[in-house]
């Protein structure tokens, strides 16, 4: 029996399409501005799950690329007049740059050191950017660019972009995760001695996808932070950041393309519940993330698929995850 | 002479820094885990001393001694019943399990305790000082140092020559292998990461003495202990010491030439030595 | 009634069965020969009867006991260990250091560390050094003794004679006789068949997971165990 799954997202992918064209024109501004930071926050999760989950590279300074991404546009934007909007692709170069430059460096160390290394880089950036008058040092930039234009205009645009990064996030996901780069990385991911072994270039592969990853990341900040017309460099390269992207991973379960989808929809409906909470919010997120790695570490899309064997997109990355030996 | 002075106190902050790496390195040179709640424990640990000065008999200092076997039970009942149930081939369950912790645990701080700064009272031995050579140093940093100097070369010479010590090796070098012999490595795991949590508790309450702290210090406490134990060489004894000074004689000198980013020179002083030699100080040293 | 009984043995890795329904006995004082190619579950084996790897189906009975569901760590305790494939030295450790660590099981018995010295004169000279700059041979020989130092009843040993030159492993199988003198009963898994009959009383021949053959080593002939070893009865 064929399978009829790539004929089958493949028909998803176009319907996706046509109701994100749509969409604008039929919702409210204020839905769509939830709308845009629905899908922003899927697309930093889904881009450290493809980090995490495909190319086996877990950072946990991932608020770097969201803050570079951000602020390159805002800076370029505001000082040169371009519009913002053309300068997304751009801040997707200029953090996947920025990752390949930091890479010989952050490569040297593995798992967890790998992770804070991140984290520190993210941490001199920070402090950088918050002492430098040109970014607006400690109080940030506003979003000059987009004030001359049309209001609808604006904010139809930032839905398309946000959406565009949804869709990729989803649909661009499940391709690359076919492609022979795809497959390459997975190889790399489950054991370097095999991959090396059938002539895959280790390095270059890992390098790649974290490029890829990051640079994702960082147009994905851009865009969520002119969705806000503002950013700060507290915010934009909090810590906090990364709870969220885990949370909605871990959750949903990390090497899937399912997961994260599901997490980020428990983790807007959490947040609608208990934001009133303050910190017993964020200590639920933090005891949910446990509470998942205790019982399964393939998070609920995870043991989902265990017990039903549905899979819609037939592309997880999760086989690694199980552990040796338990008690 | 400014400078030397500045250099001297950076070691003497560098000690503490030492010590605070030293928690984290060993649970990672023992079990090869990475504990990401280290910071949030240690300020953690703070509040504890915080909340135990008032009934500490003697010196305030003395409030080390509870806090640090209170960290210890505690360690061995996490290790023993979250952390190792969760240990494999694959690093990232643990990771993320001790990630979750240090968010519960922050945000709990948060909520008891409120986000306001903190410090732990060691009454007017804070504002003694003595001169030395033509230098101006405070009692407290010299007596720090002096603790964690002392605490390193116990922990060193317990590994050597206890027998506790030697199982812990053995079940460093093969967690496997060790039961053969009769030794249960969970057990094992366990006393490890007390004593890691112990360690880290003494330096959280120790920097609380020094400086202040709040419920959310614990990020910046593990970036220190994190770039203490990489610069070290992930799990050198003295590189790890070594490493403590580095970072705090560079933190304190870039505060004195530029008093508002000191804390991104530290940072930037760690990947400067990452990129001069991946393997840290104990890296150059064999070199 | 036997010392060790193993019943019916099931070994898994994960949806791998390596091991299928294996039966084995060990009486007090006998040695043991477990014979057969790569591959063909001897460590795997070995493993799941100490309790180090593998989960079982079947039962594993050590001096009347059920230990097949004990960690491997009480089962040392309780008096069965095993020199492991490769020797697993803690290589960060000295010779006497690791010798020390078999006194961990808490076990009283002949084996001291003057005991083992007295068995393998080289360890006492290198008692101080790192054994991890051991030669392949007194590494087995430290791998044996740090075992007997849990002063066992059974020991289990798994390929002793791995990438040594012959005439070391003639010094190593020398030291048996010593052993069973204090009344330890042996276990060896060995690949090379005319060493395991010189060594043991009893073989069984493991092919693909399965006792292909099991006898005295004074009755089997050399094609049968050929044709277990290799698994090809049919056609020899």
């Amino acid at each position: 029996m064929t399978d009829l799954r790539p004929k089958l997202v493949a028909l998803a992918a176009a319907l996706a399409a046509a109701a994100l064209i749509a969409a604008p024109h039929v919702a409210g501004e204020g839905n769509l501005r939830y709308v845009v930071e629905i899908f922003c926050v899927f697309a930093f999760a889904q881009s450290w799950n493809f980090l995490a989950g495909y190319v086996g590279l877990m950072s946990f300074g991932q608020q770097l690329f969201i803050g570079l991404g951000a602020y390159f546009v805002f800076t370029i934007s505001n000082t040169l007049g371009v519009n913002p909007f053309l300068m997304v692709p751009l801040a997707f170069v200029f953090s996947g740059a920025f990752a390949a430059l930091i890479s010989p460096l952050v490569f040297r160390l593995r798992d967890a050191y790998f992770a804070i290394s991140i984290w520190v880089i993210a941490e001199i950036v920070r402090l950088f950017i918050a002492q430098r008058d040109i970014f607006g040092s400690v109080s940030g930039l506003p979003l000059i660019a987009t004030r001359g234009m049309d209001r609808g205009l604006v904010s139809m645009w930032t839905f398309y972009l946000a959406a565009l990064l949804a869709f990729l996030a989803v649909f661009g996901l499940y391709y690359l995760a076919r492609s022979r780069f795809g497959l390459a990385l997975a190889a790399v991911r489950d054991n370097e001695d095999t991959a090396a072994s059938i002539g895959i270039n280790v390095w270059w592969t890992r390098f790649a996808g974290f490029v890829i990853g990051c640079g994702f990341t960082g147009a994905a900040g851009a865009v969520y932070y002119m969705s806000v017309f503002q950013v700060q460099p507290g915010g934009a390269f909090d810590p906090n950041w990364m709870v969220i992207m885990l949370f909605i991973v871990i959750i949903g379960g990390v090497g899937t393309v399912e997961g994260p989808i599901l997490g980020t929809a428990i983790y807007f409906l959490l947040r609608a519940f208990f934001s009133g909470t303050g910190n017993l919010y964020l200590m639920l997120l933090g005891a949910a993330a446990i509470a998942v790695m205790m019982v399964s570490s393939r998070g609920i899309w995870g043991v989902f698929h265990d017990r039903t064997g549905i899979d819609l997109f037939g592309v997880r990355r999760a086989s690694g995850m199980d552990t040796e030996h338990k008690g | 002479m400014i400078w030397v002075e500045t250099v001297v106190n950076g070691m003497l902050l560098g000690g503490l820094y030492a010590l605070v790496g030293l928690g984290l390195g060993y649970a990672f040179g023992v079990m090869k885990i990475v504990n990401v709640a280290q910071g949030d424990f240690i300020v953690a640990a703070a509040f504890l001393g915080v909340f135990l000065v008032p009934w500490t008999p003697v010196h305030p200092l003395l409030v080390i001694v509870p806090v640090a076997i209170v960290s210890f039970v505690f360690g061995i009942i996490l290790q023993r019943t979250m952390i190792n149930r969760v240990l494999g081939q694959d690093q990232i369950p643990q990771i993320l399990l001790t990630f979750g912790m240090a968010i519960v645990l922050r945000n709990a701080m948060v909520e008891i305790y409120g986000a306001n700064s903190q410090s732990i009272d060691v009454g007017n031995l804070r504002f003694m000082g003595f001169d030395v050579l033509g230098l101006r140093l405070g009692v407290l940093p010299v007596v720090i140092l002096g603790i964690a100097v002392a605490l390193f070369a116990a922990l060193h010479l317990w590994m050597r020559h206890s027998r506790m010590g030697r199982i812990i090796r053995a079940t460093a070098d093969d967690h496997q292998v060790v039961q053969l012999s009769g030794v249960n490595y969970r057990r094992v795991y366990g006393i490890a990461m007390g004593i890691a949590l112990a360690l880290s508790a003494v330096a959280g309450v120790l920097l609380a003495m020094r400086g202040s702290f709040t419920p959310y210090s614990g990020a910046d406490r593990l970036l220190i202990a994190f770039e203490v134990v990489v610069i070290g060489g992930l799990g050198s004894f003295w590189g790890m010491f070594a490493g403590g000074l580095i970072l705090g004689v560079t933190q304190l000198v870039a505060l004195k030439l530029d008093p508002s980013s000191g804390l991104m020179w530290g940072h930037l002083m760690f990947l400067v030595i990452l990129f001069l030699s991946p393997n840290g100080i104990a890296g150059l040293v064999r070199r | 009634m036997s010392l060790l009984e193993v019943e019916n043995l099931d070994v898994f890795y994960g949806d791998f069965q390596a091991v299928h329904g294996v039966n084995l006995s060990l009486d007090e004082g006998q040695t043991v020969a477990i014979i057969g190619a790569n591959g063909a579950g001897k460590s795997t084996l070995l493993n799941a009867i100490s309790g180090i790897n593998g989960q079982k189906n079947g039962t594993v009975r050590f001096g009347g006991t059920d230990i097949t569901r004990h960690r491997a760590d009480r089962i040392a305790r309780e008096g069965m260990t095993m020199v492991p494939e490769g020797r697993r030295l803690f290589t960060s450790l000295s010779v006497e250091d690791n010798l020390r660590m078999g006194e961990s099981a808490g076990r009283k018995g002949p084996w001291t560390v003057g005991e083992i010295y007295a068995l393998f004169p080289r360890l006492g000279e290198l008692r101080q050094v790192a054994a991890g700059s051991l030669s392949g041979g007194q590494q087995q020989m430290v791998a044996i003794g740090r075992a007997l130092m849990t002063n066992p009843r059974v020991l289990l040993c798994d390929e002793l004679s791995l990438g040594l030159a012959p005439t070391i492993i003639n010094d190593i199988y020398r030291c048996f006789d010593r052993i069973r003198e204090t009344g330890v009963s042996i276990v060896v898994i060995e690949q090379n068949v005319a060493q395991a009959a010189a060594a043991a009383g009893y073989a069984y021949c493991l092919l693909e997971g399965r006792v292909s053959l099991e006898g005295r080593t004074d009755t089997l002939t050399m094609a049968e165990i050929t044709a277990a070893y290799f698994g090809t009865e049919k056609t020899a």
